[in-house]
């Protein structure tokens, strides 16, 4: 079960979820096509916040040979999702910050289906929401 | 593996901005000022 599955759950615990993605923001529309989300959806062309947020090391080596080697393998253990999302949906990491500023998760990917997740961030909001 | 940072702060992300689908800018540090922000990065677009 992927994070933007959980969508509902996330806005129950009080959170709202943002894809963001590294592309032209003409490809935008073309992600919500293969993947169906529907949700608040950015572009960082610069890289600029994924290097920010500690993520570029991630991102990075999904353009290096070996990472292509790396996904393929990925690919044969059955972490693609499905013929409408797989790739598309390949995290290179997750980042939690509440109100106020405080980052209070981070999961940086080092390699294809390496996600978040979804059930400890749901576990750490809930109880962050709890306790206020 | 997962790797949480020592760091706390998004004190330099709220500043930084992204671009919507119509190519404006928006400050990320409006996506938490009400209410607690997911940010799920991915590798690829399209």
């Amino acid at each position: 079960m992927q994070l933007h599955h959980r969508i509902d759950a996330l806005r129950a615990a009080g959170a709202e979820l943002y894809v963001i993605g590294n592309g032209s923001p003409s490809f935008i529309d073309g992600f919500r096509e293969t993947t169906g989300y529907d949700g608040p959806l950015y572009t960082d062309p610069s890289l600029a916040v994924y290097q920010a947020a500690g993520l570029k090391r991630g991102v990075a080596t999904v353009l290096s040979p070996r990472a292509a080697l790396a996904g393929m393998s990925a690919l044969r253990h059955g972490f693609r999702q499905g013929k409408t999302q797989g790739d598309a949906w390949q995290q290179g990491g997750v980042v939690v910050i509440e109100p106020g500023g405080d980052v209070v998760w981070t999961h940086v990917s080092d390699y294809a289906g390496d996600n978040a997740a979804p059930d400890e961030i749901l576990r750490q909001l809930q109880a962050a929401s709890r306790s206020t | 593996m997962p790797q949480m940072t020592t760091s706390s702060r998004a004190d330099d992300l709220a500043r930084m901005t992204v671009l919507d689908a119509a190519g404006q800018a928006v400050e990320l540090g409006t996506l938490w000022r009400d209410r607690t922000a997911v940010l799920v990065f991915v590798r690829h677009f399209g």
